[in-house]
């Protein structure tokens, strides 16, 4: 901090943020240093500090699902540690390390170095493992490869019932795969105002996922290899001047797929072969640039932000079939010319003309301009027939939006707001070309007492769309209802409340309530998504109990129900009036308890519990479906369930044991997958997954060594 | 005599003045000891102060941490405190000095400001207007300066500070399916940054899809036959923070698919329980439903895969 960033402080700290409207006080003489020793200041000497940690973990039983993310899917036991360390040595010099879950396959660990104020170097690597399923069984050979294919001896059939080999060839598998990060980050401060920033990003996305083959009338659930790399640089350099400042930087992605193709066998009868395209390399560039500047007058901030980019994919293109008693047509190119142009750019003001007055405006542009190449077409459907020629549409979107708010502070206890919002949206190739929205909303702060605040805002918009237009379609039958509007670009009417009340009535307690409620109207939608609402509350409450213990309980409930309105019909093209109406209403509660009780026997024990619970309902209702009763869904349920005790015992200052159980349980009703397996469905040759319920308990037993200085001790 | 009132009324207005601006500059005086005042009385304060030394603002090797050499110390952030730490009369209330969190006493855009007196350059390019400024959110509501550890800035302890205000997104990470967040595996900041940015939701790129991007590298392309909604919004389709339905999806397919699709025979037509494993199992609603035929629902690069089927 200079001199000027010095006086600057003392500005702040004598006349407050915007209250430049007050009599101006003159700055004061800075502080006689001589006499600011700091001599009881406990700056850290030079050494270790931190602690680090061994443990080893009993998991009762397999579960993906339990696995998922955590790395705890397989029974048994696990030995795993973790730190969080620094050492400090002489001149500022740092070297840290934040590692947990080593012996895990969500470990991570990040090491930086560095000079605090000069320059600092991290290095991370972290792993996310993703455990989709371990309930299914496929007939498959070549798992985890770009060519699936049928067991030896396997016998086709029209249909799944007819497939005499299924049984004895079905065989346990999992999906899942790891996600892998290496990072390196440096920043570099060259001096107090200016500094540099980098950080590379290498990662990898290893294993298998679901994906589906198909052929005219006929599929089979398939696992998809995974291979993908992706490189990501962030780079910028950053300048602060005295009352501005403003990033330069660049933002680069790189994204490289080694199975640009999946090949499977048609365990149907029909074609032998199918291939579908994986996703293909692609690349995005963007440089970007950003800035404030802080006039002077009524505490007004300038924002400014502008960022150019492109993406870029061109990969080999595959051929329209591998079929080969269907005739080869010539590829308008060998490789697609992907290009998208990205614009994004912003200005925003804030200003306080008066002290209780905030008044702020921004304009907001982002486009997609998709320069891809459009050529004709003509796809073979399914490897299996010859369709219709068709010119593949580039989409692009440009949008503006524009927001003008004003904040005025009625009272030290008040404070209210209203603004207001203009959206545009422009497409291309799409039923809908603009849409525009208008937002209105006001919001209101109260703080009778310092112990209470409430606060609530209403919202209120609507949008508009231009002509709904049909756009073409590639052949005879599949023309859209002529009734139908797509909820993303219709006209929609949309209503939003929102409450909320913190409470502290004193040190050993809180609540806070909140409740939202959304409503979305789609009037000029006969056919389509019709309304969808949203509400949600929540109240969670704390209060020290006794001593030193705490509890914490928390309940949250949410409702989305939405109501999707049909018109079915075989008669092409489809111009029949409305006649099913879909509602799905989705109902979620969460109760958790936690209790902390550190502080216990002199000192020596902490314990820590919790319980949770979150229950999730989802009812489809199909009304009047072609004029006939219908028959109900049965209910969608889940239930997760879990408890945790947690006790860290401490020996002395530097060591603890730690003891630990945790238990978790998830039941699920799923009619989509419940009761389905590999040949139910005659034409799906499915895994046969099962809803993936568990009840896993972990035990943990360790300890944990703190370094501290000998005077600590 | 009219004259006289007037005259020993502004000299007392001015007198007045005068006392108010000496007060102001007294109480702009910084203390005679710096930190070691402070310490003197907060050593030892409950809540503990002194972690604050092992963090980045306590250190003395940064020139630009208020420890650093020439620095103002407690006070470059909570001002000149002569006042404060002076005596005070006996039954007098010690005056306050500048303090932080959304139940101090000093106005939030005063607190804030005290912070991008150092943070313009951190934090302060879309900080004014944004959603939290708005909001007034104070620094000190997430920020914790005087712990060792400030809990918003470990990835092990950052979506608990979050959620102290997002109640409701703390409830859509325990749905059946959301991303992983309850388990740590990503943090909030992965997504959003609280400080502003341009985009809407403080996502940390562009805009919306173009946050997706960052992990979901596979699904930018462009590709020959692309999903228009996909390519306009990810948020069509998905709930991020947590849905009912796989896949974090708003509504279940076929429902979900039907709202935008109704070309003549099974898209258009209306499913329901007599088509479950016990009925007539049916293919548009068990298993992958929809995506058993139209598998890349998110485009395909195939140039047969106008319908998403290759």
């Amino acid at each position: 901090m200079n001199g000027h960033h010095k006086l600057k402080v003392v500005m702040a700290a004598i006349l407050g943020a915007g209250v430049t409207a007050a009599p101006a006080v003159s700055a004061q003489e800075l502080p006689d240093f001589e006499q600011w020793q700091c001599r009881f200041c406990p700056f850290p000497e030079k050494g270790m500090e931190g602690s680090a940690g061994a443990s080893t973990l009993n998991v009762s039983d397999d579960s993906a699902r339990f696995g998922n993310y955590t790395g705890l899917d397989d029974d048994g036991l696990y030995a795993n540690a973790d730190a969080e360390l620094i050492y400090r040595a002489d001149g500022g010099y740092a070297v840290s390390v934040d590692a947990r879950n080593l012996g895990l396959d969500s470990r991570s660990i990040a090491l930086r170095a560095g000079r605090q104020g000069s320059w600092v170097v991290d290095l991370s690597w972290d792993e996310i493992p993703r455990r989709l399923d371990d309930t299914g069984r496929t007939i498959y050979g070549g798992l985890g490869s770009s060519s699936l294919t049928l067991p030896s001896g396997w016998v086709r059939g029209d249909f799944t019932t007819g497939m005499p080999a299924l049984d004895q060839s079905l065989r346990d598998f999992t999906l899942g795969w790891d996600r892998e990060t290496l990072g390196l980050g440096l920043e570099y401060v060259q001096s107090a105002r200016l500094r540099y920033e980098v950080d590379w990003s290498y990662q990898t996305k290893q294993g298998r996922g679901l994906t589906w083959g198909n052929f005219i009338g006929v599929a089979q659930d398939l696992a998809k290899p995974l291979d993908y790399e992706t490189n990501q640089v962030d780079a910028a350099v950053i300048y602060t001047g005295d009352n501005w400042n403003i990033r330069a930087g660049y933002y680069g992605s790189f994204f490289s797929n080694k199975d640009t193709a999946l090949t499977w066998e048609n365990p149907f009868n029909g074609p032998t072969l199918g291939r579908s395209a994986m996703a293909p390399d692609n690349s995005y560039h963007q440089g970007q640039i950003s800035g404030a500047y802080r006039f002077a007058a009524w505490d007004s901030v300038l924002n400014a932000s502008y960022a150019m980019g492109r993406m870029e994919q061109n990969d080999a293109l595959l051929p329209y079939t591998i079929n080969p008693s269907l005739p080869s047509f010539a590829l308008p190119r060998e490789h697609f010319d992907g290009k998208v142009d990205t614009t994004h750019a912003n200005l925003r003001l804030t200003s306080r003309p008066i002290d209780r007055l905030r008044l702020m405006g921004e304009y907001r542009y982002s486009e997609r301009d998709n320069k891809s190449g459009q050529y004709q077409w003509t796809p073979v459907q399914a490897d299996s027939l010859v369709g219709v020629p068709f010119v593949n549409p580039v989409y692009s979107y440009e949008d503006d939006d524009f927001t003008a708010l004003a904040e005025y502070r009625m009272s030290q206890t008040l404070q209210g707001t209203v603004g207001y919002q203009w959206k545009r949206r422009e497409r291309d190739y799409q039923e809908v070309d603009r849409n525009e929205e208008d937002t209105y909303f006001a919001r209101l702060r109260f703080r009778p007492i310092s112990a209470l605040a409430l606060s609530g805002k209403i919202e209120t918009s609507s949008r508009d769309a231009s002509t709904y237009q049909p756009i073409p379609t590639i052949g005879a039958g599949t023309e859209q209802n002529p009734l139908l509007r797509k909820y993303y670009q219709a006209d929609r009417d949309r209503d939003l409340a929102q409450v909320q009340a913190d409470f502290a009535p004193a040190a050993r307690g809180s609540v806070s309530l909140r409740y939202e409620r959304a409503k979305d109207r789609f009037d000029e939608s006969l056919v389509g998504l019709v309304s969808a609402d949203y509400d949600q509350f929540s109240v969670e409450g704390n209060l020290q109990l006794w001593k030193s213990l705490v509890g914490t309980a928390y309940f949250s409930r949410d409702n989305y129900d939405s109501r999707t309105v049909g018109a079915g019909s075989f008669a092409t093209p489809n111009t029949a009036p409305p006649n099913w109406d879909g509602r799905s209403d989705d109902r979620h509660d969460v109760l958790g308890l936690a209790l902390n009780w550190p502080g216990l026997a002199d000192g020596k024990l902490d314990l820590r519990a919790d319980w949770m619970n979150a229950d999730t309902t989802g009812d489809i209702r199909m009304e009047n479906p072609l004029g006939s009763p219908g028959a109900p869904f049965p209910s969608l349920n889940s239930k997760l369930t879990g408890a945790a005790i947690v006790a860290d015992y401490h020996l002395n200052p530097r060591w603890t044991i730690n003891a630990g159980w945790r238990w978790e349980e998830y039941e699920a009703d799923d009619w989509a997958i419940d009761g389905v397996g590999p040949a139910t469905i005659p034409n799906v040759l499915t895994f046969g997954a099962r809803t993936q319920d568990y009840d896993v308990h972990v035990f943990m037993l360790g300890f944990r060594y703190n370094f501290i200085k000998e005077k600590a001790e | 005599m009219l004259l006289r009132v007037s005259v020993v009324s502004i000299a007392l207005a001015l007198l007045g003045l005068a006392e108010v601006a000496q007060a102001q500059e007294e109480a702009a005086s910084y203390s005679r000891r710096g930190a070691d005042g402070c310490i003197g009385c907060h050593g030892d304060w409950d809540p503990p102060l002194m972690g604050i030394f092992q963090t980045p603002h306590g250190s003395p090797h940064d020139a630009r941490s208020p420890f650093g050499a020439q620095q103002l110390q407690c006070e470059a952030c909570h001002g000149p405190g002569a006042v404060h730490g002076g005596r005070v009369p006996r039954g007098q209330p010690r005056p306050p000095i500048i303090n932080f969190g959304s139940d101090a006493w000093t106005p939030i855009p005063q607190q804030n400001a005290m912070c991008l007196n150092c943070h313009d350059g951190h934090v302060g390019e879309q900080w004014a207007g944004s959603t939290h400024d708005l909001n007034s959110v104070a620094c000190a509501d997430c920020h914790s300066l005087h712990p060792p550890k400030d809990p918003l800035l470990n990835r092990r302890t950052q979506a608990e500070a979050c959620y102290a205000c997002h109640a409701d997104v703390k409830a859509a990470f325990l749905k059946p399916y959301a991303h992983p967040v309850r388990q740590g595996a990503i943090v909030c900041t992965d997504c959003h940054n609280p400080h502003g940015t341009r985009a809407d939701g403080l996502l940390v790129r562009s805009n919306l899809n173009e946050t997706c991007y960052s992990c979901h590298t596979e699904k930018r392309g462009p590709l020959v036959w692309e999903h228009a909604p996909v390519v306009e919004d990810c948020t069509n389709c998905h709930d991020p923070h947590g849905a009912v339905h796989p896949g974090m999806l708003t509504r279940r397919a076929p429902l979900l698919c039907q709202s935008c699709h109704t070309p003549s025979g099974h898209p258009s037509v209306p499913y329901d329980g007599s088509n479950l494993a016990g009925g007539t199992a049916s293919p548009f609603v068990l298993a992958g439903n929809c995506l058993s035929c139209h598998t890349q629902v998110h485009g395909s690069n195939h140039p047969s895969g106008k319908a998403l089927m290759r």
